[in-house]
Protein backbone atom coordinates (compact mmCIF):
# COMPACT_ATOMS: atom_id res chain seq x y z
CA UNK A 1 0.00 0.00 0.00
CA UNK A 2 1.04 3.47 -1.07
CA UNK A 3 2.40 5.76 1.64
CA UNK A 4 -0.96 7.35 3.42
CA UNK A 5 -0.67 10.79 4.57
CA UNK A 6 -0.75 10.99 8.70
CA UNK A 7 -3.33 13.44 9.20
CA UNK A 8 -5.43 11.70 6.00
CA UNK A 9 -5.50 8.32 7.88
CA UNK A 10 -6.56 9.89 11.20
CA UNK A 11 -9.51 11.98 9.96
CA UNK A 12 -10.67 8.42 8.21
CA UNK A 13 -10.33 6.73 11.39
CA UNK A 14 -12.16 9.06 13.15
CA UNK A 15 -14.55 9.29 10.63
CA UNK A 16 -15.10 5.51 10.31
CA UNK A 17 -15.56 5.32 14.41
CA UNK A 18 -18.00 8.05 14.11
CA UNK A 19 -20.51 5.80 11.80
CA UNK A 20 -19.85 3.00 13.97
CA UNK A 21 -21.06 5.20 16.92
CA UNK A 22 -23.60 7.24 15.41
CA UNK A 23 -25.17 3.75 13.77
CA UNK A 24 -25.70 2.95 17.35
CA UNK A 25 -27.51 6.05 18.67
CA UNK A 26 -29.67 6.90 15.66
CA UNK A 27 -32.50 7.21 16.95
CA UNK A 28 -32.01 10.31 19.37
CA UNK A 29 -32.91 14.04 18.89
CA UNK A 30 -29.23 14.11 20.74
CA UNK A 31 -27.17 13.07 17.99
CA UNK A 32 -29.08 14.93 15.23
CA UNK A 33 -29.05 18.26 17.12
CA UNK A 34 -25.97 17.90 19.03
CA UNK A 35 -23.49 14.95 18.37
CA UNK A 36 -23.53 15.31 14.52
CA UNK A 37 -23.00 18.90 14.56
CA UNK A 38 -20.18 18.74 17.12
CA UNK A 39 -18.46 16.37 15.68
CA UNK A 40 -18.17 18.15 12.53
CA UNK A 41 -17.49 21.03 13.79
CA UNK A 42 -14.33 19.76 15.89
CA UNK A 43 -13.29 18.13 12.24
CA UNK A 44 -13.48 21.82 10.96
CA UNK A 45 -11.70 23.55 13.54
CA UNK A 46 -9.13 20.70 13.30
CA UNK A 47 -8.94 21.76 9.51
CA UNK A 48 -8.28 25.04 9.94
CA UNK A 49 -4.69 25.21 10.14
CA UNK A 50 -4.67 23.43 6.63
CA UNK A 51 -7.00 26.20 5.52
CA UNK A 52 -5.00 28.87 7.03
CA UNK A 53 -1.68 27.52 5.04
CA UNK A 54 -3.21 27.78 2.01
CA UNK A 55 -3.06 24.07 1.65
CA UNK A 56 -6.79 23.95 0.53
CA UNK A 57 -8.20 27.06 -0.91
CA UNK A 58 -11.95 27.91 -1.22
CA UNK A 59 -11.70 28.42 -4.49
CA UNK A 60 -8.80 27.75 -6.99
CA UNK A 61 -10.38 28.89 -10.69
CA UNK A 62 -13.01 32.11 -10.22
CA UNK A 63 -14.72 30.87 -13.69
CA UNK A 64 -15.07 27.69 -12.74
CA UNK A 65 -16.72 28.42 -9.07
CA UNK A 66 -19.19 30.67 -11.13
CA UNK A 67 -19.78 27.54 -13.44
CA UNK A 68 -20.79 25.34 -10.63
CA UNK A 69 -23.11 28.24 -9.47
CA UNK A 70 -24.72 28.48 -12.65
CA UNK A 71 -25.29 24.24 -12.97
CA UNK A 72 -26.97 24.79 -9.30
CA UNK A 73 -29.13 27.44 -10.40
CA UNK A 74 -29.98 25.52 -13.39
CA UNK A 75 -30.68 22.12 -10.79
CA UNK A 76 -33.00 24.00 -8.57
CA UNK A 77 -35.02 25.58 -11.44
CA UNK A 78 -35.59 22.47 -12.83
CA UNK A 79 -36.28 20.84 -9.09
CA UNK A 80 -38.82 23.27 -8.23
CA UNK A 81 -40.38 23.10 -11.96
CA UNK A 82 -40.81 19.81 -11.32
CA UNK A 83 -43.47 20.29 -9.05
CA UNK A 84 -45.38 21.80 -11.54
CA UNK A 85 -45.74 18.00 -13.32
CA UNK A 86 -46.02 16.18 -10.04
CA UNK A 87 -47.39 18.75 -7.34
CA UNK A 88 -46.34 20.10 -4.36
CA UNK A 89 -46.14 19.50 -0.71
CA UNK A 90 -46.05 21.33 2.21
CA UNK A 91 -42.44 21.82 3.60
CA UNK A 92 -42.11 19.97 6.82
CA UNK A 93 -39.71 22.80 8.23
CA UNK A 94 -40.39 25.78 10.76
CA UNK A 95 -39.96 28.55 8.89
CA UNK A 96 -39.53 30.77 11.79
CA UNK A 97 -36.22 32.40 12.07
CA UNK A 98 -34.84 30.73 15.08
CA UNK A 99 -35.89 27.33 13.59
CA UNK A 100 -34.27 28.25 10.06
CA UNK A 101 -31.08 29.24 12.16
CA UNK A 102 -30.90 26.08 14.08
CA UNK A 103 -31.82 23.82 10.98
CA UNK A 104 -28.58 25.95 8.96
CA UNK A 105 -26.66 25.12 11.87
CA UNK A 106 -27.70 21.16 12.20
CA UNK A 107 -27.73 20.55 8.32
CA UNK A 108 -25.36 23.16 6.52
CA UNK A 109 -22.76 23.23 9.33
CA UNK A 110 -21.76 19.05 8.81
CA UNK A 111 -22.10 19.41 4.85
CA UNK A 112 -19.53 22.11 5.13
CA UNK A 113 -17.13 20.11 7.33
CA UNK A 114 -17.55 17.09 4.91
CA UNK A 115 -17.22 18.91 2.13
CA UNK A 116 -13.52 20.50 3.69
CA UNK A 117 -12.64 16.90 4.99
CA UNK A 118 -12.81 15.15 1.90
CA UNK A 119 -10.81 17.90 -0.30
CA UNK A 120 -8.05 17.44 2.45
CA UNK A 121 -7.94 14.00 2.06
CA UNK A 122 -8.70 14.05 -1.62
CA UNK A 123 -5.80 16.42 -2.40
CA UNK A 124 -3.21 14.95 0.29
CA UNK A 125 -3.62 11.26 -1.44
CA UNK A 126 -4.43 12.18 -5.05
CA UNK A 127 -2.28 9.25 -6.09
CA UNK A 128 -3.87 6.64 -4.30
CA UNK A 129 -6.80 5.48 -5.69
CA UNK A 130 -7.54 2.98 -2.51
CA UNK A 131 -7.77 5.90 0.01
CA UNK A 132 -9.97 7.97 -2.37
CA UNK A 133 -12.32 4.68 -2.66
CA UNK A 134 -12.47 4.47 1.15
CA UNK A 135 -12.71 8.14 1.31
CA UNK A 136 -16.04 7.93 -1.06
CA UNK A 137 -17.75 5.16 1.17
CA UNK A 138 -16.75 6.53 4.41
CA UNK A 139 -18.79 10.07 3.15
CA UNK A 140 -21.63 7.90 1.34
CA UNK A 141 -22.05 6.44 4.82
CA UNK A 142 -21.92 9.11 7.25
CA UNK A 143 -24.59 10.53 5.25
CA UNK A 144 -27.17 7.50 5.35
CA UNK A 145 -30.39 7.51 7.05
CA UNK A 146 -29.95 4.85 9.44
CA UNK A 147 -33.19 5.20 10.77
CA UNK A 148 -34.93 5.12 7.78
CA UNK A 149 -32.90 2.18 6.30
CA UNK A 150 -33.51 0.25 9.89
CA UNK A 151 -37.28 0.83 9.60
CA UNK A 152 -37.61 -0.49 5.64
CA UNK A 153 -35.03 -3.16 6.28
CA UNK A 154 -37.85 -5.76 6.68
CA UNK A 155 -40.25 -4.43 4.26
CA UNK A 156 -37.95 -5.86 0.61
CA UNK A 157 -40.32 -3.32 -1.51
CA UNK A 158 -39.55 -0.48 0.49
CA UNK A 159 -36.09 -1.40 0.92
CA UNK A 160 -35.82 -1.41 -2.76
CA UNK A 161 -37.42 2.10 -3.26
CA UNK A 162 -34.79 3.47 -0.24
CA UNK A 163 -31.90 2.10 -1.66
CA UNK A 164 -33.13 3.84 -5.68
CA UNK A 165 -34.00 7.23 -3.68
CA UNK A 166 -31.26 7.61 -1.26
CA UNK A 167 -28.72 5.34 -1.52
CA UNK A 168 -27.71 5.48 -5.17
CA UNK A 169 -27.93 9.27 -5.46
CA UNK A 170 -25.46 9.47 -2.29
CA UNK A 171 -23.02 7.02 -3.85
CA UNK A 172 -23.49 9.34 -7.69
CA UNK A 173 -23.49 12.08 -5.81
CA UNK A 174 -20.39 11.00 -3.56
CA UNK A 175 -18.27 10.34 -6.32
CA UNK A 176 -19.05 13.39 -8.30
CA UNK A 177 -17.98 15.35 -5.08
CA UNK A 178 -14.64 13.51 -5.02
CA UNK A 179 -13.86 13.91 -8.11
CA UNK A 180 -14.84 17.62 -8.10
CA UNK A 181 -12.28 18.58 -4.76
CA UNK A 182 -9.52 16.47 -6.73
CA UNK A 183 -9.79 18.56 -9.81
CA UNK A 184 -10.33 22.15 -7.86
CA UNK A 185 -11.46 23.02 -4.35
CA UNK A 186 -14.15 21.64 -1.69
CA UNK A 187 -16.24 24.99 -2.99
CA UNK A 188 -17.70 23.17 -6.32
CA UNK A 189 -19.46 20.65 -4.32
CA UNK A 190 -19.83 23.14 -1.57
CA UNK A 191 -21.75 25.59 -3.34
CA UNK A 192 -24.16 22.96 -5.26
CA UNK A 193 -24.65 21.41 -2.04
CA UNK A 194 -25.58 24.62 0.21
CA UNK A 195 -27.80 25.95 -2.67
CA UNK A 196 -29.43 21.70 -2.59
CA UNK A 197 -29.93 22.45 1.46
CA UNK A 198 -31.13 26.19 1.21
CA UNK A 199 -33.71 25.26 -0.71
CA UNK A 200 -35.15 22.61 0.79
CA UNK A 201 -34.88 24.29 4.06
CA UNK A 202 -36.37 27.68 2.60
CA UNK A 203 -38.96 26.75 0.36
CA UNK A 204 -42.55 26.70 2.25
CA UNK A 205 -43.33 24.11 -0.57
CA UNK A 206 -41.49 21.14 -2.29
CA UNK A 207 -41.82 19.42 -5.37
CA UNK A 208 -43.75 16.06 -4.08
CA UNK A 209 -42.18 13.42 -6.05
CA UNK A 210 -41.83 9.94 -5.69
CA UNK A 211 -39.02 7.83 -5.38
CA UNK A 212 -38.23 6.54 -8.87
CA UNK A 213 -38.32 10.65 -9.30
CA UNK A 214 -35.82 11.62 -6.67
CA UNK A 215 -33.66 8.29 -7.50
CA UNK A 216 -33.69 9.55 -11.62
CA UNK A 217 -33.78 12.97 -11.45
CA UNK A 218 -30.14 12.62 -8.60
CA UNK A 219 -28.53 9.78 -10.24
CA UNK A 220 -28.75 11.38 -13.76
CA UNK A 221 -27.74 14.93 -12.57
CA UNK A 222 -24.42 13.28 -10.90
CA UNK A 223 -23.51 12.03 -13.86
CA UNK A 224 -24.93 15.50 -16.09
CA UNK A 225 -22.64 17.61 -13.71
CA UNK A 226 -19.29 14.95 -13.89
CA UNK A 227 -19.32 15.00 -18.18
CA UNK A 228 -20.15 18.92 -17.55
CA UNK A 229 -17.62 19.79 -15.64
CA UNK A 230 -15.24 16.90 -17.27
CA UNK A 231 -15.72 18.77 -20.65
CA UNK A 232 -15.00 21.94 -19.15
CA UNK A 233 -11.75 20.93 -17.41
CA UNK A 234 -10.83 19.18 -21.16
CA UNK A 235 -11.63 22.52 -22.82
CA UNK A 236 -9.78 24.62 -20.63
CA UNK A 237 -6.69 22.42 -20.46
CA UNK A 238 -6.91 22.65 -23.75
CA UNK A 239 -5.74 18.68 -23.24
CA UNK A 240 -5.22 17.77 -27.26
CA UNK A 241 -5.33 14.31 -27.10
CA UNK A 242 -8.79 14.30 -25.45
CA UNK A 243 -10.39 17.20 -27.04
CA UNK A 244 -12.20 16.21 -30.38
CA UNK A 245 -9.97 12.64 -30.21
CA UNK A 246 -13.11 10.88 -30.50
CA UNK A 247 -16.61 13.02 -32.24
CA UNK A 248 -18.38 9.13 -32.31
CA UNK A 249 -18.11 8.73 -28.59
CA UNK A 250 -19.06 12.29 -27.29
CA UNK A 251 -22.24 11.80 -29.37
CA UNK A 252 -22.35 8.31 -27.88
CA UNK A 253 -22.49 9.46 -24.40
CA UNK A 254 -24.90 12.42 -25.39
CA UNK A 255 -27.10 9.84 -26.59
CA UNK A 256 -27.52 7.85 -24.07
CA UNK A 257 -28.06 10.81 -21.40
CA UNK A 258 -30.70 11.85 -23.49
CA UNK A 259 -32.11 8.33 -23.93
CA UNK A 260 -31.89 7.38 -20.07
CA UNK A 261 -34.12 10.75 -19.49
CA UNK A 262 -36.69 9.90 -21.68
CA UNK A 263 -37.04 6.52 -20.59
CA UNK A 264 -37.80 8.26 -16.86
CA UNK A 265 -40.13 10.66 -18.95
CA UNK A 266 -41.83 7.35 -20.36
CA UNK A 267 -41.75 5.28 -17.66
CA UNK A 268 -43.16 8.21 -15.44
CA UNK A 269 -46.50 8.89 -18.11
CA UNK A 270 -45.15 11.92 -19.31
CA UNK A 271 -45.64 11.66 -23.17
CA UNK A 272 -48.81 10.89 -24.45
CA UNK A 273 -48.18 7.42 -24.84
CA UNK A 274 -47.21 5.55 -21.62
CA UNK A 275 -46.41 1.43 -20.98
CA UNK A 276 -48.00 -0.80 -18.37
CA UNK A 277 -46.71 -4.18 -17.57
CA UNK A 278 -48.65 -6.91 -17.82
CA UNK A 279 -48.83 -9.17 -14.26
CA UNK A 280 -52.02 -11.19 -15.02
CA UNK A 281 -53.29 -13.30 -17.71
CA UNK A 282 -56.79 -12.53 -17.89
CA UNK A 283 -56.55 -10.97 -21.73
CA UNK A 284 -54.80 -14.27 -23.15
CA UNK A 285 -54.73 -14.85 -25.90
CA UNK A 286 -54.19 -11.09 -27.09
CA UNK A 287 -51.51 -10.75 -24.59
CA UNK A 288 -49.78 -12.01 -21.59
CA UNK A 289 -48.21 -12.53 -18.51
CA UNK A 290 -45.13 -10.80 -19.04
CA UNK A 291 -45.87 -8.15 -21.90
CA UNK A 292 -45.74 -4.65 -22.09
CA UNK A 293 -48.66 -2.60 -23.80
CA UNK A 294 -48.36 0.56 -24.95
CA UNK A 295 -51.47 2.68 -24.20
CA UNK A 296 -52.12 6.24 -25.32
CA UNK A 297 -54.33 8.73 -22.93
CA UNK A 298 -57.33 10.14 -24.14
CA UNK A 299 -58.23 13.61 -24.48
CA UNK A 300 -62.18 14.31 -23.22
CA UNK A 301 -62.75 14.31 -27.26
CA UNK A 302 -61.19 11.24 -27.92
CA UNK A 303 -63.14 9.75 -24.65
CA UNK A 304 -66.72 10.23 -26.33
CA UNK A 305 -65.40 8.42 -29.33
CA UNK A 306 -64.50 5.22 -27.69
CA UNK A 307 -66.08 2.21 -29.47
CA UNK A 308 -67.24 -1.38 -28.79
CA UNK A 309 -64.44 -3.78 -28.89
CA UNK A 310 -61.53 -1.46 -28.15
CA UNK A 311 -59.47 -2.64 -24.79
CA UNK A 312 -59.22 -0.01 -22.38
CA UNK A 313 -57.18 1.18 -19.52
CA UNK A 314 -59.35 1.66 -16.30
CA UNK A 315 -59.08 3.26 -12.59
CA UNK A 316 -60.78 0.96 -10.13
CA UNK A 317 -60.31 1.53 -6.73
CA UNK A 318 -56.00 2.38 -7.03
CA UNK A 319 -55.79 -0.25 -9.58
CA UNK A 320 -55.70 0.09 -13.00
CA UNK A 321 -57.12 -2.55 -15.41
CA UNK A 322 -56.69 -3.44 -18.48
CA UNK A 323 -59.57 -5.05 -20.66
CA UNK A 324 -62.17 -4.81 -23.64
CA UNK A 325 -65.34 -3.00 -24.16
CA UNK A 326 -67.80 -6.05 -24.94
CA UNK A 327 -70.94 -2.98 -24.67
CA UNK A 328 -71.92 0.70 -24.63
CA UNK A 329 -74.69 1.51 -22.19
CA UNK A 330 -76.22 5.04 -22.42
CA UNK A 331 -78.32 6.45 -19.63
CA UNK A 332 -79.64 9.53 -18.65
CA UNK A 333 -77.35 11.05 -21.03
CA UNK A 334 -74.25 9.55 -19.01
CA UNK A 335 -72.30 6.73 -21.01
CA UNK A 336 -71.17 3.60 -19.40
CA UNK A 337 -69.08 0.38 -20.32
CA UNK A 338 -69.12 -3.01 -19.85
CA UNK A 339 -65.60 -4.62 -19.64
CA UNK A 340 -64.24 -7.97 -19.83
CA UNK A 341 -61.10 -9.79 -20.00
CA UNK A 342 -60.83 -12.23 -23.13
CA UNK A 343 -59.82 -14.87 -21.13
CA UNK A 344 -62.58 -14.36 -18.67
CA UNK A 345 -65.90 -16.15 -18.92
CA UNK A 346 -68.25 -13.39 -17.51
CA UNK A 347 -68.03 -9.83 -17.45
CA UNK A 348 -66.71 -7.08 -14.84
CA UNK A 349 -69.07 -6.73 -12.67
CA UNK A 350 -68.58 -2.75 -12.11
CA UNK A 351 -69.36 -0.56 -15.35
CA UNK A 352 -66.67 1.76 -16.31
CA UNK A 353 -67.87 5.32 -16.18
CA UNK A 354 -65.58 7.76 -18.77
CA UNK A 355 -63.69 9.47 -15.78
CA UNK A 356 -62.24 6.37 -14.81
CA UNK A 357 -60.62 5.64 -18.29
CA UNK A 358 -57.49 6.40 -18.80
CA UNK A 359 -56.61 5.77 -22.40
CA UNK A 360 -56.74 2.65 -25.04
CA UNK A 361 -54.59 0.08 -25.73
CA UNK A 362 -52.52 0.67 -29.01
CA UNK A 363 -49.88 -2.31 -29.39
CA UNK A 364 -48.02 -4.40 -26.84
CA UNK A 365 -44.12 -6.31 -26.74
CA UNK A 366 -43.49 -9.93 -26.06
CA UNK A 367 -42.00 -10.60 -22.99
CA UNK A 368 -39.37 -7.29 -21.98
CA UNK A 369 -42.38 -6.94 -19.16
CA UNK A 370 -40.86 -10.19 -17.36
CA UNK A 371 -38.54 -8.41 -14.97
CA UNK A 372 -40.52 -6.25 -13.47
CA UNK A 373 -42.92 -9.53 -13.23
CA UNK A 374 -40.19 -11.18 -11.44
CA UNK A 375 -39.33 -8.52 -9.35
CA UNK A 376 -43.08 -8.00 -8.13
CA UNK A 377 -43.49 -11.99 -7.79
CA UNK A 378 -40.39 -11.76 -5.20
CA UNK A 379 -41.61 -8.85 -3.55
CA UNK A 380 -44.63 -9.88 -3.27
CA UNK A 381 -43.90 -13.58 -2.59
CA UNK A 382 -46.42 -15.06 -0.17
CA UNK A 383 -45.38 -17.39 2.99
CA UNK A 384 -47.11 -18.78 6.30
CA UNK A 385 -45.82 -19.37 9.31
CA UNK A 386 -46.92 -22.21 11.38
CA UNK A 387 -46.47 -22.14 14.91
CA UNK A 388 -46.78 -25.20 16.92
CA UNK A 389 -46.24 -25.86 20.36
CA UNK B 1 -9.77 8.11 -19.28
CA UNK B 2 -12.28 7.03 -21.60
CA UNK B 3 -13.22 3.60 -19.65
CA UNK B 4 -13.58 5.72 -17.15
CA UNK B 5 -16.47 7.18 -19.13
CA UNK B 6 -17.60 4.33 -20.39
CA UNK B 7 -18.02 2.33 -16.88
CA UNK B 8 -19.97 5.94 -16.01
CA UNK B 9 -22.35 5.64 -18.58
CA UNK B 10 -22.82 2.06 -18.49
CA UNK B 11 -23.38 2.23 -15.06
CA UNK B 12 -26.00 4.78 -15.67
CA UNK B 13 -27.78 3.04 -17.92
CA UNK B 14 -28.12 -0.03 -16.08
CA UNK B 15 -29.45 1.55 -12.89
CA UNK B 16 -31.90 3.77 -15.32
CA UNK B 17 -32.88 0.49 -16.30
CA UNK B 18 -33.32 -1.43 -13.16
CA UNK B 19 -35.02 1.56 -11.48
CA UNK B 20 -37.87 1.70 -14.78
CA UNK B 21 -38.17 -1.91 -14.08
CA UNK B 22 -38.46 -1.67 -10.31
CA UNK B 23 -41.25 1.54 -11.11
CA UNK B 24 -42.88 -0.92 -13.66
CA UNK B 25 -43.04 -3.58 -10.73
CA UNK B 26 -44.45 -1.65 -8.14
CA UNK B 27 -47.00 0.69 -9.82
CA UNK B 28 -50.52 0.20 -9.30
CA UNK B 29 -51.21 0.78 -12.34
CA UNK B 30 -49.80 -2.33 -13.89
CA UNK B 31 -52.19 -4.73 -11.93
CA UNK B 32 -55.06 -6.38 -14.12
CA UNK B 33 -57.17 -8.54 -12.78
CA UNK B 34 -60.57 -9.83 -14.84
CA UNK B 35 -63.27 -10.48 -11.94
CA UNK B 36 -64.21 -13.85 -13.21
CA UNK B 37 -60.51 -14.36 -13.68
CA UNK B 38 -58.79 -17.39 -11.42
CA UNK B 39 -56.21 -15.50 -9.27
CA UNK B 40 -53.32 -17.03 -7.27
CA UNK B 41 -55.14 -17.43 -3.53
CA UNK B 42 -52.53 -18.08 -0.81
CA UNK B 43 -53.59 -20.39 1.61
CA UNK B 44 -51.36 -22.82 3.73
CA UNK B 45 -52.75 -23.58 7.29
CA UNK B 46 -53.37 -26.22 9.95
CA UNK B 47 -56.23 -27.86 9.75
CA UNK B 48 -56.27 -30.58 12.44
CA UNK B 49 -54.36 -31.86 15.56
CA UNK B 50 -55.18 -34.82 17.28
CA UNK B 51 -53.63 -37.15 19.57
CA UNK B 52 -52.89 -40.79 17.64
CA UNK B 53 -51.41 -43.13 20.34
CA UNK B 54 -51.79 -42.60 24.16
CA UNK B 55 -49.84 -44.92 26.54
CA UNK B 56 -52.46 -46.13 29.56
CA UNK B 57 -53.13 -43.27 31.91
CA UNK B 58 -51.69 -40.48 29.84
CA UNK B 59 -53.58 -36.87 29.07
CA UNK B 60 -52.80 -35.85 25.38
CA UNK B 61 -55.17 -32.30 26.77
CA UNK B 62 -57.36 -30.78 24.11
CA UNK B 63 -55.14 -29.94 21.62
CA UNK B 64 -55.93 -26.72 20.10
CA UNK B 65 -55.39 -25.18 16.76
CA UNK B 66 -55.61 -22.33 14.78
CA UNK B 67 -55.24 -21.52 10.90
CA UNK B 68 -51.14 -20.71 12.22
CA UNK B 69 -51.05 -22.21 15.08
CA UNK B 70 -50.99 -25.38 17.44
CA UNK B 71 -51.17 -25.62 20.95
CA UNK B 72 -50.89 -29.31 23.09
CA UNK B 73 -50.08 -30.29 26.44
CA UNK B 74 -48.91 -33.51 27.27
CA UNK B 75 -49.27 -35.04 30.25
CA UNK B 76 -47.04 -38.38 30.89
CA UNK B 77 -47.09 -40.75 33.92
CA UNK B 78 -43.96 -42.93 34.06
CA UNK B 79 -41.21 -43.94 32.16
CA UNK B 80 -42.20 -45.53 28.79
CA UNK B 81 -45.07 -42.99 27.89
CA UNK B 82 -45.22 -41.80 24.77
CA UNK B 83 -48.18 -39.09 23.47
CA UNK B 84 -48.36 -39.25 19.62
CA UNK B 85 -49.89 -36.06 17.80
CA UNK B 86 -50.53 -35.50 14.11
CA UNK B 87 -50.73 -32.28 12.91
CA UNK B 88 -52.30 -32.17 9.56
CA UNK B 89 -51.52 -28.97 7.37
CA UNK B 90 -53.26 -28.00 3.97
CA UNK B 91 -52.86 -26.06 1.38
CA UNK B 92 -56.15 -25.07 0.38
CA UNK B 93 -55.03 -22.13 -1.80
CA UNK B 94 -54.20 -22.25 -5.79
CA UNK B 95 -50.76 -21.71 -5.92
CA UNK B 96 -47.93 -24.29 -4.78
CA UNK B 97 -46.03 -23.96 -1.40
CA UNK B 98 -42.63 -25.44 -0.73
CA UNK B 99 -40.98 -25.59 2.88
CA UNK B 100 -38.84 -22.98 3.88
CA UNK B 101 -38.23 -24.04 7.66
CA UNK B 102 -39.10 -26.62 10.03
CA UNK B 103 -37.65 -25.75 13.58
CA UNK B 104 -38.38 -27.49 16.56
CA UNK B 105 -36.44 -26.75 19.48
CA UNK B 106 -37.15 -27.49 23.61
CA UNK B 107 -36.42 -25.09 26.43
CA UNK B 108 -33.70 -27.77 27.65
CA UNK B 109 -32.50 -24.93 30.30
CA UNK B 110 -35.58 -24.52 32.18
CA UNK B 111 -37.35 -28.12 30.58
CA UNK B 112 -37.45 -31.46 31.96
CA UNK B 113 -34.58 -33.56 30.66
CA UNK B 114 -36.54 -36.40 31.83
CA UNK B 115 -39.00 -35.38 28.48
CA UNK B 116 -37.97 -36.26 25.01
CA UNK B 117 -39.56 -35.81 21.83
CA UNK B 118 -39.17 -36.38 18.10
CA UNK B 119 -41.08 -35.00 15.14
CA UNK B 120 -41.25 -36.12 11.62
CA UNK B 121 -40.21 -33.49 8.85
CA UNK B 122 -43.42 -32.30 6.94
CA UNK B 123 -43.48 -32.66 3.19
CA UNK B 124 -41.48 -30.45 1.19
CA UNK B 125 -43.55 -29.74 -1.36
CA UNK B 126 -47.31 -28.90 -0.87
CA UNK B 127 -49.34 -28.75 -3.83
CA UNK B 128 -52.32 -26.59 -4.32
CA UNK B 129 -55.14 -28.80 -2.96
CA UNK B 130 -52.42 -30.93 -1.33
CA UNK B 131 -52.59 -32.30 2.70
CA UNK B 132 -49.24 -33.35 4.82
CA UNK B 133 -48.52 -34.56 8.45
CA UNK B 134 -46.50 -33.55 11.37
CA UNK B 135 -46.14 -35.90 13.79
CA UNK B 136 -44.68 -34.93 17.24
CA UNK B 137 -43.83 -38.10 19.36
CA UNK B 138 -43.90 -36.61 23.18
CA UNK B 139 -41.72 -39.32 25.27
CA UNK B 140 -40.83 -40.65 28.79
CA UNK B 141 -37.69 -43.21 28.58
CA UNK B 142 -37.89 -46.17 30.17
CA UNK B 143 -34.27 -45.11 31.03
CA UNK B 144 -35.06 -42.84 33.44
CA UNK B 145 -34.49 -44.41 37.08
CA UNK B 146 -35.82 -41.25 39.12
CA UNK B 147 -38.59 -38.94 39.19
CA UNK B 148 -37.40 -35.66 37.83
CA UNK B 149 -37.82 -32.79 40.32
CA UNK B 150 -38.63 -30.25 37.23
CA UNK B 151 -41.53 -32.33 35.17
CA UNK B 152 -42.57 -29.92 32.55
CA UNK B 153 -40.98 -28.85 28.74
CA UNK B 154 -41.75 -26.69 26.45
CA UNK B 155 -41.40 -27.39 22.86
CA UNK B 156 -41.64 -24.77 20.53
CA UNK B 157 -42.14 -25.68 16.66
CA UNK B 158 -42.35 -23.52 13.03
CA UNK B 159 -42.97 -24.50 10.29
CA UNK B 160 -42.92 -22.15 7.17
CA UNK B 161 -43.82 -22.66 3.72
CA UNK B 162 -43.22 -20.07 0.81
CA UNK B 163 -44.36 -19.78 -2.74
CA UNK B 164 -42.34 -22.35 -5.24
Amino acid sequence: MRYIKNKGLLLIITIYIFITISFIIIDTIFYTNIVNPLFWISILVYLISDIKKGYIRFCTNKKYFIYMTVISCIYIVFYFYMGFIFGFLKSPYNHGIISIIKNIIIQILPIISIEVTRSVIAIRNKDNKIILIILTILLILVEINYNTLISVFSNKEELFKFICSSILPQISFGALYTYLALKGSYSFALVFRIFKELFILLLPILPDLDWYVIGSKDIISAVLIYFLFRYKFTKENKDIREKGKNQFAKVSYILTLVLSITLVCFMLGLFKYEPITILSSSMVPTFNRGDIIIYKKLSENELNKISENSIIIYNLENKHIVHRIIDKIENNGEVFYRTKGDSNNVADTNLVETNQIQGIYMFHIKYIGFPSVWLYDYFHNKHTRLEIK
Amino acid sequence: MKNTKNIIIGALLIVILLMAVGYSAFATQLTLNGIAEITGIWDVKITYIEAQEISIGCDPGEPQYTNTTATFNAKLVKPGDIIIYEITIQNAGTIDATLDKALFEADDVNGSPAIRYTVTEPDKTLKAGEETTVTIAIVYPTTTSEVPSVKTKTITGVIEYVQE
